[in-house]
């Protein structure tokens, strides 16, 4: 009887530990940007600002997700802008509940958020999901709102 | 396996357990980890401040799932010490545009309201209290009636000479009634509630004013010349383009007039909305936000026919230094008018002022400027007494005189 009570008891453990690898954000900086430019030399890459204040933004999480999922080399970078250390577990539990903890994630340090903003793009006024473009050259093009999966796609792995 | 070690291992295996659903039982969406220590209002996100009829200043704050007001009886110098207003602690929305409100009646009486966000993701209700003594609050009433598990926030509070409560607040309802149906829903709907304290209750009825509007902007509301709720947000027009809009409730007509034409196609969050002030001539002084294909910055503009014919717009700030967030009060001819800046390193309070009711402006100054998060800036004002109140996150709530 008890032996059975341990392995169900097991079983909810391991179970409940495996549900979903949790995600583990790390701090954005400038140098951190020149890291993921250096490692992405010579290839197209997207970096995914989001918030967990926007209501789109969870549309463009769900198809990177997707995405992901698809192609899980493709070569996307999500950073968090809410720059409020309150609500880290927040974040890291959205990112987990969208089965995102394998995409490489950061955030904005609390504080840091308009200093890091302005020196990845100065006429970035902070609206989202905004989304930042880098081609093979290392040259960086911003767009602000959703986008589609399909447009994502299309930019990362049919050109 | 004996039974020491069986027992043993059911223990361990329990206490697994319970920290995994510790783990697992961490704060939901606006839930907050305690960062700061103290309740004072240096630790909040947002402070809202009102004059009441009298001429003494209030601040509002949240932190720690409860609400905190305090009084100024000197316009700002010394503020009494800070009460919490006692009602159950729940959650409050109180970051960026979507912050709890106050209002003070000339009996000082208080009246609050705020977004309670629920567990689903971009859920809430809009809640309200009043207290005649700052002591013993009503039951927190919610407000919006449609008892679904969805977004409404972004409330804005006022309160007449009579005592007549108008709440609006953007309002997804719309969106669920339209999948119900199989159709789709750009954005928010604007509803308005008003009521009356009444004995030891107040009853609001809830009526809605407008569709597809941002889901995600700030609303303004305030009254007009003849006594008329006037109000401004951010709509959604046509393909997505999210341009400025306002309303007045004259009871003559329900259509609203766009006043901004820049054309911002975004398919997001621009997470600014408009500020409206009206004076006693009638005419409405409005400022906003945008980066449209039309025009990229903060600008101001103003009507004389309640929006139909709008002024050319003036831009103001510096948009390669993130001018943003722009709030406007207008009196006697004279237009204020603050806005923020970054330089990089420095946030800034920008200040530009017309002595002509709008026509021309002098040229702008620096206020206060911050090396720390600040939280958006505004006027707080009585007649011809302004003061700007801006929040220096986890440092200092500043009050600066116009």
């Amino acid at each position: 009887m008890k032996n059975s009570i341990i392995a169900v008891l097991l079983a909810v453990v391991l179970a409940s530990s495996y549900v979903l690898p949790a995600a583990a954000s790390d701090a954005f900086s400038g140098k951190v940007l020149q890291q993921l430019q250096l490692q992405h030399e010579n290839k197209r890459w997207l970096l995914l600002m989001w918030s967990l204040e926007c209501p789109p933004c969870f549309k463009e999480l769900a198809a990177v997700a997707k995405l992901k999922s698809d192609n899980p080399n493709i070569p996307i970078i999500l950073v968090n802008t809410d720059d409020d250390d309150s609500m880290t577990n927040e974040r890291e539990q959205a990112l987990t509940s969208m089965g995102l903890a394998q995409v490489p994630s950061y955030y904005f340090p609390d504080q840091q958020s308009m200093a890091l903003r302005y020196a990845i793009d100065p006429m970035w006024h902070g609206e989202l999901p905004r989304s930042f473009f880098y081609n093979q050259a290392g040259k960086q093009k911003g767009y602000s709102g959703l986008l589609k999966g399909e447009q994502i796609k299309m930019w990362l792995l049919e050109h | 396996m004996n039974f020491n070690s069986t027992n043993a291992l059911l223990l361990f295996i329990l206490s697994m357990i319970s920290l995994t659903s510790y783990a697992m039982n961490m704060p939901g969406h606006g839930g907050k980890t305690v960062y700061c220590s103290s309740v004072e209002i240096t630790c909040a996100s947002t402070v809202t401040t009102t004059f009441a009829p009298d001429g003494s200043l209030w601040r509002l704050w949240s932190v720690q799932d409860s609400l905190y007001f305090d009084k100024s009886d000197d316009k700002g110098e010394r503020f009494g010490l800070a009460k919490r207003v006692n009602i159950a602690p729940e959650k409050i929305s109180s970051r960026g545009e979507n912050r709890p409100k106050i209002a003070i009646d000339k009996f000082n009486g208080i009246y609050l309201s705020w977004s309670h966000p629920l567990e689903k993701r971009f859920s809430a209700t809009i809640r309200f209290t009043y207290s005649a003594d700052g002591e013993n609050f009503l039951p927190v009433k919610t407000v919006n009636n449609d008892g679904l598990n969805t977004g409404h926030s972004f409330n804005e509070m006022l309160i007449d000479e009579l005592g007549l409560v108008s709440l609006i607040w953007l309002d997804r309802r719309q969106a669920i009634y339209a999948k119900s149906r199989g159709e789709s829903y750009n954005g928010s709907a604007i509803y308005l509630a008003q009521g009356k304290v009444e004995g030891n209750g107040i009853t609001f009825n809830n009526k809605k004013l407008v569709d597809t509007t941002c889901v995600c902007c700030r609303l303004d509301l305030t009254k007009n010349a003849n006594n008329k709720l006037a109000l401004a947000w951010r709509h959604i027009f046509n393909d997505n383009i999210r341009d400025h809009a306002l309303l007045t409730l004259n009871g003559k007509s329900s259509i609203h007039h766009r006043f901004s034409r820049d054309m911002w196609k975004i398919d997001g969050c621009p997470h600014q909305g408009p500020s409206l002030s009206i004076d006693k001539t009638n005419r409405y002084h409005l400022t906003w936000f945008n980066q449209g294909a039309q025009g990229k910055g903060i600008f101001y503009g103003y009507s004389d026919d309640l929006g139909t014919n709008m002024s050319a717009k003036k831009r103001l700030g510096d948009n390669s230094k993130q001018a943003a967030h722009p709030d406007i009060y207008a009196f006697n001819n004279r237009v204020d008018i603050v806005w923020l800046e970054f330089d990089g390193q420095t946030h800034q309070l920008w200040h530009k002022v017309s002595h002509n009711n709008g026509e021309t402006f002098q040229k702008a100054k620096m206020l206060s400027n911050s090396s720390t998060k600040t939280d958006r800036p505004f006027i707080i004002a009585q007649g011809d007494e302004r003061l700007v109140s801006w929040q220096i996150v986890s440092n200092e709530h500043r009050l600066i005189e116009l």
